[in-house]
């Protein structure tokens, strides 16, 4: 009675509009390491559908560094807490915590003897911090700006200099150790966003708001021009910048949607990526990582990760991904998977490469509430109060208006059942054929496999079940079950259609006879708080559900008291749950990643 | 004996039986019919705790004594527990007299490691009493 976690897919990057996100990569180069939420996640580049994550903060994550050694990590959040973490084990230990500055942090810079950081961004007294990794105690201060710092590096060869990058627009440098102000540097007219040190130490460069990007020496700060100055320069704000390895080229990004690659002795331009024809704000260029093992990605805003290569004027590959949480799930076949998230994007997923694809066409424009699968196709309901149907070539131009708010959606063959505030909409092959208005808001539906009856859950917490006739109307028969006291949140029949299994907000999963309305169990009450969604598993005999409480949990028919607890399976909430065979259950979270669990019974 | 509700002596009786000769694995408590006396409801001499979870109603309250076994890795522990059964789904009015009538029990039972109050499965379940026991012990 337990259960593995077989695959982990992560999220995309958090962006925020107008301001960088910081991206970062482990010592060897094969690893990209980014934020988004709570979590930390670190994700291979060449198998992007291996990750894993980090859930130790309480606040959202803004940044996170691998040491130079590669065994700790040191990330930070917008409370200006900064955890130090080993990276060798899966509890990754807590070496150290502290609060540096207070507020939101920005950036992080490791020494590269790996014992000291310095942490910068915006706190009330101070803008940054340097101390020593283990004990926390200060090695110099970081001052000099009267407004927050974005961007901090430390040169990785003796004798050590910091440079800090201000919304001031001045640029500070630093001796060390202990490090203090040597001179303030004021080339930029708008804020800084990002100043670095290349790896062998011999220049450090800078860009701002300004579009400029200043180089200097790094050991006396001595400036030795604006690289763009190039006739093919940025048109916009530059974002983020990264050196190459070898300390001969950067990388940078910016707000005109186009990355280049510049070479720094040459002062010229050998590669610009452009990635969107008209200025949509989604393809900014909002962040950059040239890895140690020669990968370049760059960030767009929508959160897709562009690999990038010398020679091409397209990205090599792109990597895209849920920013938000994944708020619906629908399992296609086996290894095909829909999810839908609160910004309304919707993913398809083949498990099997682990990569996932937009669905094109117009979509949804906010929050997808559910989804499922009908005969082949996939309808979605929206926020946006319409029904869409997802069809081989994604979205269908046909919607479906519905009154108020679609809350939940089922289906059984071609039949599609959409329960929303006040009105029960039925659906076949996609097309509205009837509906009914409801005196109560509903909030749950189950369709019989059969077709022939419908369940529908409601914020009064009462089951009421509705006869379909052949013309697909709906008319109520039976008394409503009412042994759920609170409001229904999620409704499955299973494959037999023997068992109606209602999950409530009062952590309560009920399963029903379907004929009698009878209720058979009532030992599935070990979640802790509101249950999001429920699923059976094809032979009937388990029912998977997910809750708020964070855990999912693989019920038994035959023995009511024995179940999987997954416990912390996703941070926050898992919104979504699926069988996907006997054995393998898939689930979304509040976090944005999709995550496949093995059982073993 | 805020509620006024009496204890019949034969409850004691059984509970010195379970505590002091291991006679019982368990024994539930009920309210009489007419509400004015404690009495037992079943005192059983072997039984699994999965059996003492059936043995208590869905839909109305009980108080039990339970002699509860368990392994630690210095040996087999023993811990005479109380419980206090309340579910979401029993009368309110049943509810407030076991509420108020349990210390009349409850007080007359001496040696009980600890109370453990539960309204439903998931707070009488083995794995969440043994935690909880475990807990106290350490």
């Amino acid at each position: 009675m337990s259960a593995t976690r077989t695959h982990n897919f992560a999220p995309a990057p958090g962006t925020n509009r107008g301001q960088y996100t910081q991206l970062s990569s482990d010592p060897k180069g094969e690893n990209i390491v980014y934020t988004n939420g709570r979590s930390v996640f670190v994700r291979n580049l060449k198998n992007p559908e291996q990750s894993w994550e980090y859930t130790g903060h309480s606040a959202t994550a803004t940044v996170a560094r691998f040491s130079p050694s590669g065994f700790y990590v040191a990330s930070a959040d917008v409370n200006g807490n900064v955890r130090i973490w080993d990276t060798i084990n899966d509890e990754h230990l807590s070496k150290l915590e502290v609060r540096p500055i207070s507020g939101k942090i920005n950036d992080l810079a490791w020494d590269s003897e790996s014992k000291r950081i310095i942490a910068v961004g915006d706190g009330r007294d101070k803008f940054g911090h340097a101390f020593l990794y283990d004990s926390g105690s200060s090695v110099g201060e970081i001052g000099g700006h009267s407004k927050a710092i974005n961007g901090v590096s430390i040169r990785p060869v003796r004798p050590f200099k910091a440079v800090t990058a201000s919304e001031d627009g001045t640029v500070n440098f630093f001796n060390g150790v202990p490090f203090k102000l040597a001179t303030t540097l004021k080339d930029h007219t708008r804020f800084v966003h990002a100043a670095k040190f290349s790896p062998d130490g011999s220049h450090f460069v800078t860009v701002g708001a300004d579009g400029k990007i200043f180089l200097y020496k790094g050991d006396t700060a001595e400036k030795l021009g604006d690289l763009n100055v190039d006739p093919d320069t940025h048109k916009g704000s530059i974002l983020a910048v990264s050196w190459s390895p070898d300390s001969k080229h950067v990388v940078t990004s910016s707000a005109d949607c186009t990355a280049k690659i510049w070479d720094v002795a040459a002062g010229k331009v050998v590669q610009t990526v452009t990635f969107s024809d008209k200025s949509t704000f989604l393809d900014q260029q909002v962040g950059n990582v040239w890895t140690a093992a020669g990968y370049i990605v760059s960030l767009s805003l929508s959160g897709d990760l562009n690999y990038l290569e010398v020679g091409s004027a397209k990205p090599t590959r792109v990597i895209k991904g849920h920013q938000k949480g994944i708020t619906a799930l629908a399992k296609v076949s086996p290894t095909n998977l829909y999810t839908g998230s609160y910004d309304g994007l919707v993913l398809r997923w083949d498990l099997t490469s682990g990569v996932p694809q937009p669905v094109q066409g117009a979509g949804h424009s906010n929050q997808v509430n559910d989804m499922v699968s009908v005969g082949g196709k996939v309808v979605t309901a929206g926020m946006d109060d319409t029904l869409r149907v997802i069809g081989e070539g994604g979205f269908d131009s046909a919607v479906v208006s519905t009154k108020t708010v679609p809350k939940a959606i089922s289906s059984a063959g071609t039949l599609a059942v959409v329960a929303s505030v006040g009105e029960v909409t039925v659906l076949r092959d996609g097309r509205k054929v009837s509906s009914l208005d409801i005196p109560y808001s509903g909030s749950a539906v189950g369709v019989h496999p059969s077709g022939a009856t419908v369940a529908v859950g409601g914020e009064d917490g009462k089951i009421h079940t509705y006869a379909v006739d052949a013309s697909g109307s709906l008319k109520e028969q039976g008394q409503p079950m009412d042994a759920n006291k609170a409001p229904l949140t999620a409704l499955a029949y299973s494959p037999d259609g023997s068992l109606l299994a209602a999950a409530d907000t009062q952590r309560k999963v009920l399963v029903f006879e379907a004929a009698s309305g009878k209720l058979k169990l009532d030992e599935w009450v070990f979640h802790t708080a509101r249950v999001n969604a429920l699923s059976w598993s094809p032979s009937g005999k388990r029912c998977v559900s997910g809750s708020l409480d964070t855990n999912v949990h693989v019920w038994s028919v035959d023995e009511p008291m024995k179940f999987v607890a997954i416990k912390g399976a996703h941070l926050d909430a898992v919104n979504g749950v699926t069988f996907l065979d006997e054995e393998t259950v898939a689930s979304g979270g509040q976090d944005g990643a999709l995550r496949i669990w093995k059982l073993k019974y | 004996m805020a509620s006024g509700v009496d204890v019949d002596s034969e409850c004691l009786n059984v509970f010195q039986d379970l505590k002091l000769k291991k006679k019982y694995a368990y024994i539930v408590y009920k309210l009489s019919d007419d509400m004015k006396q404690i009495v037992i409801d079943q005192a059983v001499e072997k039984g699994t705790y999965e059996e003492f979870i059936k043995s208590l109603p869905k839909d109305d309250c009980r108080w039990a004594v339970y002699d509860f076994v368990y392994n630690t890795s210095d040996g087999e522990r023993h811990k005479i527990l109380f419980y206090s059964w309340s579910p979401d789904t029993a009368r309110i009015k049943s509810k407030m007299v076991y509420a108020a009538s349990k210390d009349a029990l409850r007080k007359k039972c001496d040696g009980v490691f600890t109370e453990i109050q539960c309204t439903d499965l998931s707070e009488v379940a083995f794995q969440t009493v043994h935690d909880k026991v475990n807990r106290m012990s350490a």
